[in-house]
């Protein structure tokens, strides 16, 4: 088990993103022996402990697997803010739990539309990898990662959908038409991976098969409570009592949070027996942990399951709590854990961790 | 005059939509009774986003027996009671609550959604302070407003529902104009070229239809300009189910029909 020290964890969640970049040379005290994007990923498969069970989402998304590694970068989710640190450290691999492109098909493109020069056939550039997943939008509930997904299916978007739900079908350009502009969006992302030739390679699926689950076990160290470890599944802990108003603000203060996280139940109650679960979870995960905890700390539920469970329980005035942290800040403490152990089996270069933040702010 | 009861309530909602164009499809899971049935007699109906403790509560203190919630009663959209019978803290008094009080609950999701105005957009924009006259069309669910900034957009957002815990992604100095609400999980991505802002419910933060919040993440830092104002589902739909009381009461003039909350879901540290 990768031990996090708090400090650690705090210093690149909620400041390091911009601290100093660490030096990066391939003949520096790091050796002189290259090491490939394939190459790490290899190593990864080959260490990570849990069987690599072939092409699903933990694949190369972009870049050259081929690409000689200068430095990693882990980070919860690769947005382009993220993309520019690693540049700025030095580093042109990036290790994402998330999607780089707005979808679980992760495609550099937008469906019928031009990513922008540059980039828009980045998804040729992926080399090694088996046939695309589906590109079928919608939810895919047996992706859903995290103890407990059970077997009650997210609400189909069935009813009443607004047209722009998925990106819409552009025209093929004919001669004598314009073609329609690039998504900005998706080509500033591309253009800046082809200028500074990065590869970005998803590691979530597997990633969070680990025992115990890294998200948990970061979690507890960037919390300070790994000592207060109930069992060693990481998801429980008996901390010093505190009121749920406390915890969600000490949440808050560590994690780096700005405006996703939310909670449910009394402010004023006393909190001694945390529970954690972490990623997408579902109504039967929390029905089977909240009555042995005082309050559950998750990363991203539905409203009408696991929310409207622990209103309901309070309603009843039972002294219980549930805090959503929200699923991108949940990634960030298992990649932080993953860049650790990254450390151990790619000795040859840089590894650190930079955090994608919370994507949220309230209004005022 | 016979005493008014749910089946008879059920019918005349299945009939009025008809006649609205809205046949009837009794193969959905969702639009059922929940609790009770049709032979409950009605005291009064509570129409309400979700069949929380606290919605059903509050309609019976007022003397309102029959629940109508757009949501569900039992935690998961199927509102299987095999997933809420393995919870020892609150099914069994919730449901002896229900028995004590004969409450009766007939869902209504489906169906609502495909009447026009879907009142689950309609109340969305008006509980947000968009004005019908800045809609783009009827039921277009776009709205174009004079310039503002995502900051001040989401500022009188907050000011007009008071909720707390509406989350914003984006830029807050973004220059804003067409916006594109969403209901619950329907709620519009956010890349569409003719769209700078969405006002939506509830969506997954990844791996869902679209993952908006990066694509904002990402606009921010390319300079484009667009935002993601999510309100909550509860927050989304809640005020939907104010016109669905206003359309039920002239067809059910026997009892009073009124909207109660279900209820605050989520707060933020101070």
């Amino acid at each position: 088990m990768t031990h996090v020290s708090r400090r650690k964890f705090v210093a690149l969640t909620v400041g390091g993103a911009a601290a100093a970049p660490f030096m990066l040379s391939r003949t520096s005290a790091h050796g002189t022996a290259t090491v490939t994007a394939q190459d790490v990923v290899d190593r990864v498969k080959k260490s990570i402990g849990v069987e690599w069970t072939g092409d699903d989402v933990d694949t190369f998304k972009i870049g050259d697997p081929s690409t000689v590694v200068t430095g990693v970068v882990t980070t919860s989710m690769a947005t382009l803010d993220v993309l520019q640190k690693a540049v700025q450290a030095g580093a042109n691999l990036v290790i994402t739990a998330a999607p780089t492109f707005y979808t679980r098909a992760d495609l550099s493109t937008p469906a019928g539309r031009s990513g922008g020069p540059g980039g828009g056939a980045g998804r040729g550039q992926v080399a090694g990898r088996g046939a695309p997943p589906s590109a079928t939008p919608g939810p895919s509930p047996a992706s859903a990662s995290g103890p407990g997904t059970g077997a009650s299916a997210p609400m189909p978007p069935a009813p009443a959908m607004p047209q722009s739900v998925v990106p819409p079908p552009q025209p093929v350009a004919v001669d004598g038409r314009p073609t329609p502009p690039p998504d900005p969006v998706y080509a500033g992302k591309n253009d800046y991976i082809a200028k500074h030739k990065l590869v970005v390679f998803r590691l979530t699926y597997h990633w969070n098969q680990r025992k115990p689950d890294p998200r948990a076990q970061g979690l507890a160290a960037a919390m300070g409570w790994t000592r207060y470890a109930v069992g060693d599944d990481a998801l429980q802990y008996e901390v010093p009592a505190l009121t749920l108003e406390a915890l969600a603000a000490q949440l808050n203060k560590n994690l780096g949070t700005r405006g996703g996280l939310r909670a449910i139940g009394n402010r004023a109650m006393t909190v001694r027996r945390i529970g954690l679960l972490p990623g997408y979870t579902m109504i039967r995960a929390a029905i089977a942990m909240l009555p042995g905890v005082d309050a559950i700390v998750a990363g991203e539920v539905q409203e009408w399951e696991s929310a409207t469970y622990a209103q309901d329980v309070a309603f009843a005035g039972l002294e219980k709590g549930f805090i959503s942290i929200g699923r991108v800040v949940n990634e960030a403490p298992g990649m932080q854990v993953c860049a650790d152990w990254l450390k151990t089996i790619v000795p040859e270069v840089p590894i650190r961790f930079i955090s994608a933040g919370d994507p949220y702010w309230r209004p005022v | 005059m016979a005493a008014l009861t749910a089946g008879e309530v059920v019918n005349r909602i299945k009939t009025v939509m008809a006649v609205q164009g809205v046949t009837w499809n009794d193969g959905t899971t969702r639009d059922r009774f929940k609790f009770g049935g049709p032979d409950t007699v009605v005291t009064g109906i509570a129409t309400t986003f979700m069949g929380t403790f606290e919605a059903i509560t509050t309609a019976s203190r007022l003397g309102l027996n029959m629940i109508i919630p757009h949501e569900d009663t039992y935690w998961n959209d199927a509102d299987n009671t095999l997933i809420a019978e393995a919870d020892p803290l609150v099914y069994k008094t919730k449901v002896d609550f229900m028995a004590k009080h004969d409450i009766v609950i007939f869902r209504i999701h489906d169906h609502m959604h495909r009447q026009r105005p879907d009142f689950m957009f309609s109340g969305t924009a008006r509980e947000v302070g968009l004005e019908p006259a800045t809609e783009t069309a009827p039921n277009s669910h776009r709205f174009v407003i004079p310039e503002t900034t995502l900051g001040e957009l989401a500022a009188s957002v907050k000011k007009v529902r008071g909720d707390d815990a509406i989350r914003v992604v984006g830029d807050p100095r973004a220059k804003v104009r067409r916006i594109a609400t969403g209901a619950g999980m329907a709620t519009p991505a956010v890349n569409a070229a003719d769209i700078d802002v969405v006002i939506g419910g509830e969506q997954r933060e990844i791996e869902g239809t679209f993952d908006s919040p990066e694509y904002v993440m990402d606009a921010a830092t390319l300079g484009v300009p667009k935002g993601w104002i999510i309100i909550g589902h509860n927050m989304s739909e809640e005020s939907g189910m104010q016109e669905m009381a206003d359309w039920l009461r002239p067809i059910v003039p026997e009892v009073k029909v009124l909207h109660v909350r279900a209820g605050t879901v989520y707060w933020v540290p101070k």
